[in-house]
């Protein structure tokens, strides 16, 4: 008895899962699989229970598979934000929509932005639908330098979409940082030594009284993997000598996971970056000088850094809380601008996978997470857009609120009623 | 982007598209201009060459970047 009702229910969530995740092959596919198996035409990749099952130029699926053919049309790992605020904002100017910063709290580390995630907000689908499928949303800074800890995340909207939700701390070391710390980067500095002091004092400082140095008991606690290297710390910094005193505090740390967003001015101390291998997260549009810490930003500075041996990746930084999709874009620009197509496509896909620690490697390739693209012509291309997106292996909804507002006011005619009963 | 704005500014009858007798207002494009890969290889003003790409003499540099980090870099 007992029996039966274990092999029926297991029956009925394999059931489930198929009706979920479908066996479906993508063929006459130009594949980009950023392994060393490069580009791959006329192939095939075949997907069953969320991952890859078998791919390339001769493989046949197994027969009666769903197929999906691409037309020649390039298929690629899904795309990730790299730095992105999606799901934590609806309309930034709305504070009752605004999770992304606090600047009334008290904590600083403690604060996870994966607590404000929501994964119905209209961006996410929005996102989606530009081929990103996987993002690392970063809290924004309220009251501290420290803004919290960021968390990853796939872009389907479902309820378990957060893969990591303490994935990295992002702490600012540029300009926003030294005002937040009291107004001068000596300020910032001071702050983030006491921080790091009262992280690895943790308890024993916190016995006698609550507040540490820079941090209350529950930040301090909240460091404690992130100072001990078990956790990314995501620093966002430009100038050229801020960058150095992040490339000294690994040096004096050797044991930490940093890594660097902005970092304009990245081109100029290269090949310190890449000797302390400290990854970078670049905006390729960012190349005009925007801040004092900006003087020396330029369209060259993703080219100069890769040429280094800098392990790059791209995001487009303004007004993450909508735009993190135009990363695409973004990484045309940098082609643009000296930076080999693969390049560009790694740092979308293979290299921000790595920085994050992500579930996904941004590969396409056997046994891997069926997170991909297929595509109706030149991904980095403006002119060009998804036309299937699977994510672990689920084929995604490409319709958003922006399309469904788009078609109905498409064709105007004379109906007999209002707009309102159009859908 | 060139004959309606230059129609709602009111100067279409100089500018916004390739006429004869029209100011010589022109972009020498490496591709097409709407792929991300395309760049403005010469602008002409008034027939003027005023922007080669790649060219040091044919770059503007302001007042604001002589002497600071980026100076004349490529923006």
């Amino acid at each position: 008895m007992i029996r039966t009702l274990l092999l029926s229910t297991a029956a009925a969530i394999g059931l489930s899962l198929s009706a979920a995740a479908q066996d479906v092959a993508i063929v006459n596919a130009k594949i980009w699989t950023g392994t060393d198996a490069g580009t791959l035409e006329n192939a095939t990749v075949y997907i069953s229970e969320g991952t890859i099952q078998g791919m390339g130029v001769n493989y046949a699926p197994p027969s009666g598979t769903r197929q999906i053919d691409a037309g020649g049309n390039w298929v690629t790992p899904g795309i990730i934000a790299s730095f992105s605020r999606v799901g934590t904002v609806e309309v930034g100017a709305e504070d009752s929509t605004n999770d992304t910063s606090a600047s009334g709290t008290d904590f600083s580390v403690a604060l996870r932005a994966a607590d404000g995630f929501n994964p119905a907000a209209t961006t996410v689908a929005v996102t989606r639908i530009e081929g990103v499928t996987q993002m690392a949303v970063a809290p924004a800074n309220g009251g501290s330098m420290i803004a919290g800890q960021g968390f990853t995340a796939d872009t389907s909207g479902a309820a378990d979409s957060v893969s990591n939700e303490r994935a990295f701390v992002y702490i600012d070391l540029g300009e926003g940082g030294a005002g937040l710390a009291g107004g001068s980067r000596p300020a910032a500095w001071a702050a983030l030594r006491g921080a790091f002091a009262d992280a690895r004092g943790y308890p024993a400082r916190f016995m006698a009284h609550n507040e540490g140095d820079t941090l209350t008991r529950a930040d301090a606690q909240a460091f404690g993997p992130a100072v001990r290297g078990q956790q990314l710390i995501l620093v966002a910094a430009h100038r050229a000598s801020d960058l150095r005193q992040v490339i000294d505090l690994k040096a004096e740390n050797l044991n930490l996971n940093l890594a660097i967003v902005g970092a304009d001015e990245g081109w100029m101390v290269a090949d310190e970056l890449a000797a302390a291998r400290i990854p970078v997260i670049v905006d390729p549009f960012s190349n005009l000088p925007a801040s004092f810490a900006q003087l020396g930003a330029t369209s060259r500075n993703a080219e100069r850094l890769i040429e280094a041996g800098v392990p790059t990746a791209f995001a487009h930084l303004s007004n993450s809380g909508h735009q993190s999709r135009l990363v695409l874009q973004s990484a045309g620009n940098a082609v643009a601008n000296g930076v080999s197509f693969d390049d560009a496509m790694a740092a979308m896909t293979v290299v921000p996978a790595t920085i994050f620690g992500m579930e996904v490697s941004g590969t396409i390739e056997r046994g891997g997470v069926a997170d991909l693209v297929v595509w109706d012509g030149d991904p980095l291309e403006v002119t060009t857009a998804p036309t299937a997106v699977f994510i672990e292996g689920v084929e995604q909804s490409l319709v958003t609120r922006q399309t469904k507002l788009r078609d109905r006011y498409l064709e105007l005619d004379e109906a007999e009623r209002p707009l309102a009963y159009k859908r | 982007m060139s004959a309606n704005p230059a129609k709602s500014l009111g100067i279409f009858e100089q500018t916004g598209s390739l006429e004869t007798g029209k100011d010589a207002d022109v972009v020498i494009w490496s591709g097409d201009p709407f792929s991300v890969y395309s760049q403005a290889e010469q602008v002409f003003i008034d027939g003027a060459l005023m922007y080669e790409r790649g060219n040091e003499a044919l770059t503007p540099v302001m007042d604001f970047e002589l002497g600071q980090p980026g100076e004349g870099d490529l923006k």
